[in-house]
């Protein structure tokens, strides 16, 4: 029996046989072709065909060489928590809330992911950055964002 | 036609005080926007086209340059200083250099970019000056088989830009270039993997996947240790270069220069292929090649050379064949059309004062962007002793603005939200994000070029070698791939020998 | 829109509704900034057309009208966001052959009400595009000549496009069917990458937009044997028609206005009105004309009749080529 020398490596590997997978199964209705008339689905199929050999070789590689030692692995579920879900806060209530109020909850709520975080400041900065941002992006730049979404009452949906 | 006349003519246009004026407006702008993710210089020039109708035409083309070579030298700061390449340019450049800036070494990263580029946009002019009509011929012998085999040889090097495994720089390229299948296929115009999702149908956004690979993955990283570094870099030493340096960066930059120059004239992605071409390349010649991915400031100076080299001569296709090599030539174009000037063959010979005053101003534009980004430099490098757990919060709120900005859609930002979690497993993993993103680069090119050359071989393959120039850049793929390979083989090998 | 601005809306409707009847907000109307939605990229033809109006009716009617770029999917997108609108007068668009005429055919979903349509404002511009061919590649001083070549070998031949379902494309699609030859069709992202492939000679022809062309065609890099419009181009004019060899061929990009449908009537009808004046205006002829641009301007029911002749036009040929739906 074979002993995983390098779990990361077989880990790694075997989720590149996993994406070459779900590539092929997703494009299982494009038409492949053959090599002189090559239709849409030729390349990606090719593609992932090469990634899942890839990824076995990484496998078999896993088997044989002993991993390097590294640190062990910290992991911070509340960072990458709130650092991932930011972006998509920020996608779904930018067009309600306009870009000053999403800014400073955005630089608010993401701050906190730090440790070092401190409410006053993250405040402070969040209503600095927002202004910033107001000025930059809707002033000078002309994005097509207002300041104030029509989700702010009085103020909002004015330009 | 004497080449100095033509010079002086160009000179005696462009150092006219309102054009200077305009040209540093234009770099000033670029610089800006350069250094905000997302932001490109296609979209700022499409903003700024129509105040350049008040304008005489001579002033509006070289402000309009001078926000494209301005974005270039911006948009290298914030790869060096966060990790965040915001041109695919330069992607190459945030490897060693966020490590050298992570190593204190901030200072001297952006100002051997600087020094770097303003030396390969000087050459990169004069070579403009001299020979644009036969460089332009070049870019004409390459069709779409030429292209194919151009593109082999750049996804061959591209593996030298992993530092670690072979294997998984491989898979990371092939996956990349699965990436860059997503979206509709050039040839039949079938949508592929977008899931009905219409802002799918252009594929994933380049900028978009790129501040979630490198930029928010980064942040991700830093999180988890913040214990060991609050601050994120260590203290930083000296802003200028050493001795030492300018020695280590001599031959890199004049390589990148001279790839840079050559494969910038080429439309459609030569430009794009120069930056890391040079990086592949230095790796292999260079006395520190293993300090390649760790801080090696020859990983800065000649992707950035390149970049700059080739920044200017994409103006080639453009001024002499009037045939854009690239989106923002294309908008170039659009403003000249729009002075009621045609770019076209004839530019040369029509508007001789035009042509030769925007040469000149490229240079006058580089000289400026050297003399306003060298004072940056202390004021950016400053920027990095701001605690990071303020910073991080700013730069999220840039890359989502950023990727927002790009087609004014959030579907971006949740495009970039995916990618960091892509890029955050990807690392835990040891894959290196680079080389994958080339691949995402390079694979729709790849693919249109593949089956473009069979369409128009009808089907018969052997058009990539009947072809010398298709046939001699494909054995260098293949002594490229051998030179990739063969160290690592016999390293293996020691490897399975100890055990 | 703030709660009290959409009860007063909420009312105003239930009004309008119980009434039979709509206001007259045309007179004034503008009250407050309008955006104008281009459907494609910043700097392309469409982008230009809709800022060089947008500027002029921000002077004429004295508000702002920001240009918004939302370019994706053939201009679907863009219009998507368009049709979803309030249809107030507030926010109006530019569409194109391709975003109007030829993706209804071509795509099977669009992200809007396909029959519910648009209110067409008014035409804007039209380019005609020019058959340029290689003459190294293709011994053919015409029409005539061309299809005989074309006919000697089938199949042989190449032309370059802008893309699949572009004008560019369709209208080599044309010339296939009227003409009864067979071409090799090799598409490109965008048309510089193309023509520069016909001068280098790796594709044989293309149909490609007058402005770029016509300056391969001074420095002798393509000839141009016809112009798909029906009367002679400003910037080729010793270039004859198709129609002139394949009566009735004609292939223009063209580019116009748009507002949600359900925009009252009246505010159509006065923006109608501005952008009818504004392409009248000599300054703006002149501007579009040395772009190589034909200025057009039409009345809401004459673009609305043309885009249905048009749309019927694309649909026979995409049906007739078998181009693959998307």
């Amino acid at each position: 029996m074979l002993k995983i020398r390098n779990g990361r490596d077989f880990v790694g590997g075997a989720t590149m046989i996993l994406v070459g997978l779900l590539f092929i199964w997703f494009g299982r209705e494009l038409e492949a072709g053959n090599s002189f008339q090559m239709g849409p689905g030729y390349f990606p199929t090719m593609l992932s065909l090469i990634l899942m050999a890839l990824g076995a070789l990484i496998i078999g590689q896993s088997l044989v060489v002993e991993a390097e030692q590294d640190g062990p692995e910290t992991w911070n579920w509340k960072a990458y928590g709130l650092v991932i879900l930011a972006p998509i806060g920020f996608g779904l209530v930018l067009a309600g809330l306009g870009l000053a109020p999403t800014m400073f909850f955005l630089i608010v709520g993401v701050a906190s992911a730090s440790r070092y975080a401190n409410w006053r400041h993250s405040i402070l900065l969040g209503l600095f950055l927002a202004a910033c941002c107001v000025l930059l992006f809707t002033k000078l730049l002309s994005l097509p964002v207002s300041a104030f979404g029509p989700w702010v009452p009085f103020v909002g949906g004015l330009s | 036609m004497d080449i100095f006349s033509n010079l002086w003519l160009g000179a005696s246009t462009a150092f006219l005080p309102m054009n200077l004026f305009y040209g540093f407006i234009g770099c000033l702008l670029g610089t800006a926007i350069g250094v905000l993710p997302g932001l490109g210089p296609t979209a700022t020039i499409a903003m700024l086209l129509p105040i350049t109708f008040g304008l005489p035409p001579e002033s509006a083309l070289i402000m309009l340059a001078g926000i494209f070579y301005g974005a270039q030298y911006g948009g290298s700061t914030t790869a060096v200083l966060i990790n965040l390449p915001g041109e695919s340019s330069s992607v190459v450049t945030a490897i060693d250099g966020y490590q050298m800036a992570r190593n204190g070494r901030a200072g001297a990263a952006l100002a051997t970019a600087a020094l770097g580029s303003f030396f390969a946009g000087t050459v990169a002019t004069i070579l403009l000056a001299v020979a644009a009509p036969p460089l332009a011929s070049v870019a004409l012998n390459f069709g779409p088989a030429e292209y194919f085999s151009l593109m082999v040889l750049g996804l061959v090097a591209s593996v030298a830009l992993a530092s670690g495994s072979l294997l998984k720089a491989m898979a990371m390229i092939v996956f990349g270039l699965l990436l860059g299948t997503v979206g509709t296929d050039v040839e039949s115009g079938t949508p592929r993997y977008v899931f009905d999702v219409p802002e799918l149908y252009d594929g994933l956004n380049f900028v978009a996947v790129s501040m979630g690979i490198f930029g928010i993955c980064e942040i991700l990283r830093n999180l988890e240790n913040e214990q060991e570094r609050s601050v994120g870099v260590k203290r930083v030493t000296g802003l200028m270069l050493t001795r030492e340096d300018f020695r280590r960066i001599r031959w890199p930059v004049l390589r990148g220069t001279a790839l840079g120059s050559f494969l910038g004239v080429l439309p459609g992605g030569g430009a794009m292929l120069a930056s890391f071409a040079s990086y592949a390349m230095e790796k292999r010649l260079s006395p520190n090649g293993a300090e390649f991915g760790k801080g090696a400031i020859e990983g800065v100076a000649a992707p950035e050379s390149a970049n700059n080299a080739g920044a200017q001569t994409s103006f080639i296709p453009m001024l002499t064949l009037g045939i854009p090599g690239n989106p923002v030539m294309a908008l170039m174009v659009g403003a000249m059309i729009l002075q009621g000037i045609t770019p076209g063959p004839n530019v040369i010979s029509d508007e001789p004062d035009l042509f030769w005053g925007m040469i000149v101003s490229m240079w006058s534009g580089n000289l400026m962007l050297v003399i306003l980004n060298l004072p940056l430099i202390g004021l950016w490098v400053r920027m990095l002793t701001v605690p990071y757990h303020l910073l991080f919060p700013a730069i999220i709120g840039f890359c989502c603005i950023g990727a927002y900005s790009i087609n004014n859609s959030v579907f971006d930002v949740f495009v970039m939200a995916g990618f960091s979690v892509v890029g955050f497993a990807l690392s835990k993993m040891r894959f290196e994000p680079a080389p994958l993103l080339l691949g995402f680069i390079l694979g729709p090119m790849l693919e249109e070029n593949l089956r473009r050359a069979m369409l128009i071989s009808q089907g018969d393959p052997t058009i990539f070698v009947r072809s010398p120039l298709s046939l001699s850049l494909l054995l260098v793929a293949v002594v490229v791939l051998g030179l990739v390979l063969s160290p690592s083989i016999s390293r293996k090998r020691e490897e399975a020998f100890t055990e | 829109m703030n709660l009290k601005r959409f009860m007063t809306f909420a009312a105003v409707a239930a009004a309008m509704g119980a009434a039979g009847m709509q206001p007259s907000r045309a007179d004034d109307y503008p009250s407050k900034t309008v955006t104008v939605i281009v459907p494609f990229a910043a700097g392309g033809n469409t982008d230009t057309f809709g800022r060089l109006v947008a500027e002029e009716l921000d002077k004429r009617l004295g508000q702002r009208f920001i240009v918004e770029n939302k370019p994706g999917a053939g201009g679907n997108i863009g219009l998507g966001d368009l049709a979803r609108s309030e249809p107030d007068g507030y926010t109006i668009g530019m569409g194109t052959v391709s975003s109007n005429a030829i993706n209804q055919t071509l795509y099977k979903s669009l992200p809007y009400d396909k029959e519910k349509g648009f209110a067409p404002i008014s035409l804007i511009a039209s380019l005609p595009n020019v058959l340029v061919v290689n003459p190294d590649k293709i011994k053919a001083n015409n029409v005539e000549e061309l299809i005989a070549f074309l006919k000697a070998e089938p199949g042989k031949h190449t032309y370059a496009s802008s893309g699949v379902g572009t004008s560019i494309h369709l209208a080599g699609e044309l010339l296939s069917t009227k003409a009864g030859v067979t071409m090799t069709h090799v598409p490109y992202k965008g048309s510089s990458q193309a023509i520069l492939d016909v001068v280098a000679g790796h594709v044989d022809m293309m149909f490609d937009n007058i402005p770029t062309a016509a300056q391969q065609v001074k420095a002798g890099k393509v000839k141009a044997l016809a112009v798909t419009s029906l009367e002679k181009a400003d910037l080729l004019a010793d270039v004859p028609t198709m129609a002139s060899v394949i009566p009735g061929f004609e292939a223009t990009s063209w580019h116009g206005l748009f507002a949600p449908a359900g925009t009252p009537p009246e505010i159509v009808e006065k923006l109608s009105k501005e952008v009818q004046a504004i392409i009248a205006d000599p300054a703006m002829q002149a501007k579009l004309k040395a772009m190589g641009v034909t200025p057009e301007g039409s009345t809401s029911e004459e673009f609305q009749v043309f885009i249905d002749k048009e749309t019927a036009k694309w649909a026979e040929v995409i049906k007739a080529a078998n181009v693959p739906l998307q």
